[in-house]
């Protein structure tokens, strides 16, 4: 189960998720880099992709091959046009694509932060162009209630990521620690916070 | 899918859309601009204004090609039989989420004329065009009670069949061909 929010502000933005991964009946923590639920895109460090569904979804996603092809920044029509037929097409390639009556499903959400833009895409391949939040995963409403709350308050917005994802944390039962918040920027180190 | 009515008064065009539900911001019930239902684009004879109402896989691919329009191309019934709904098709077929095709419906105004495309290639033309029957009823019931030049008139209209089908209210867009400006109608009531 996952709580993934993402806030931009002031042409920043700042992807947090929570830790705690189950598979089918198992629950456990990600302890390994490599397991987190965000991660920065391949092929443009500037970028980062989080998804919830699959433990091992985002980890695929995230490493396909040029998926912005090198670029920092994507419009919404590049996303539409060139991005997604690109997911779909891999994921497609390793049998992860779930049919249905209508629509064929990624089993996931996915949250993307380009340079300046910060996008939501759908199981069904929608996509939402985001003003300045996007929230996925089991824990979305409580993410949703809390930075509501508090996003006029004059606090830097990776502490809003924090305390969404605390709130989270606190209220939803499959979700836990660590926090993991980055930003969309390659310098930038991931924050890691425990209980 | 939403739902829309467009009409013509005075020679000018007037568009009230509904947005998707994925289209709002859940947060402050904004709609960014990208995930506005319809687009403005210029050709060699005017502003094109292009609006989908279809499942939002289909519009979001609709509306991030609109080159499909030529630049140099009278956008006439003609060119939206012949060559629009070919390219359109073919760009369509290639979506890989939609395994069966599903409907759609392509809303042109150009050059003062207002065009219905289905997704089977037929084309209407009128003055007033209504997403759905339960739209075109109220409007046409409507019609003698208020000022039809008025967008106060289709918002009018929308509410009452959005109460009527006790449809969730999501906010509305207004746009018209003489100003093209965007008015965003959050607060419409059931």
């Amino acid at each position: 189960m996952t709580a993934i929010i993402a806030i931009k502000e002031k042409n920043r933005i700042y992807v947090g998720a929570d830790g705690r991964c189950s598979n089918g009946v198992d629950m456990f923590v990600t302890e390994n880099k490599e397991q987190y639920k965000v991660a920065r895109v391949n092929g443009s460090p500037n970028c980062l992709i989080a998804s919830s569904g699959k433990s091992d979804r985002n980890d695929i996603i995230a490493s396909i091959p040029n998926l912005l092809d090198k670029k920092d920044d994507v419009t919404y029509e590049y996303l539409v046009n060139k991005t997604l037929p690109k997911i779909y097409k891999y994921l497609e390639s390793k049998s992860l694509i779930v049919e249905g009556d209508v629509l064929n499903k990624i089993d996931s959400s996915i949250v993307l932060a380009t340079k300046s833009h910060l996008f939501w895409i759908d199981g069904c391949g929608f996509v939402t162009e985001c003003n300045n939040a996007a929230a996925i995963g089991i824990g979305k409403d409580m993410l949703i209630c809390k930075y509501t709350k508090i996003k006029d308050e004059n606090i830097p917005a990776v502490k809003k990521v924090e305390e969404c994802l605390k709130h989270a944390i606190k209220y939803g039962q499959s979700i836990g620690y660590p926090i993991i918040i980055a930003e969309n920027s390659a310098d930038s180190e991931f924050i890691v916070i425990n209980e | 899918m939403g739902r829309f009515i467009l009409n013509k008064e005075d020679g000018v065009h007037q568009l009230l859309i509904s947005t998707s539900f994925e289209s709002v911001n859940e947060v402050d019930g904004d709609v960014h601009k990208s995930n506005l239902p319809f687009r403005v684009v210029k050709n060699k004879y005017g502003k094109i204004l292009v609006a989908c109402d279809s499942i939002p896989i289909y519009s979001q691919v609709i509306l991030t090609n609109l080159s499909l329009f030529d630049k140099n191309e009278h956008i006439d019934f003609d060119y939206l039989n012949n060559i629009y709904y070919k390219k359109l098709d073919s760009l369509l077929g290639r979506i890989p989420f939609v395994p069966n095709r599903l409907g759609y419906v392509v809303v042109v105004v150009a050059e003062g004329k207002s065009y219905e495309l289905f997704e089977d290639g037929a084309i209407k033309e009128s003055d007033l065009l209504c997403s759905d029957a339960s739209l075109a009823i109220t409007y046409n019931g409507n019609c003698d009670l208020y000022d039809k030049h008025d967008k106060k008139f289709l918002v009018k209209t929308f509410e009452m069949c959005l109460a009527k089908d006790n449809e969730r209210q999501m906010p509305l867009c207004y746009i018209d061909t003489k100003t093209f400006k965007l008015a965003l109608i959050k607060g419409a009531k059931r």
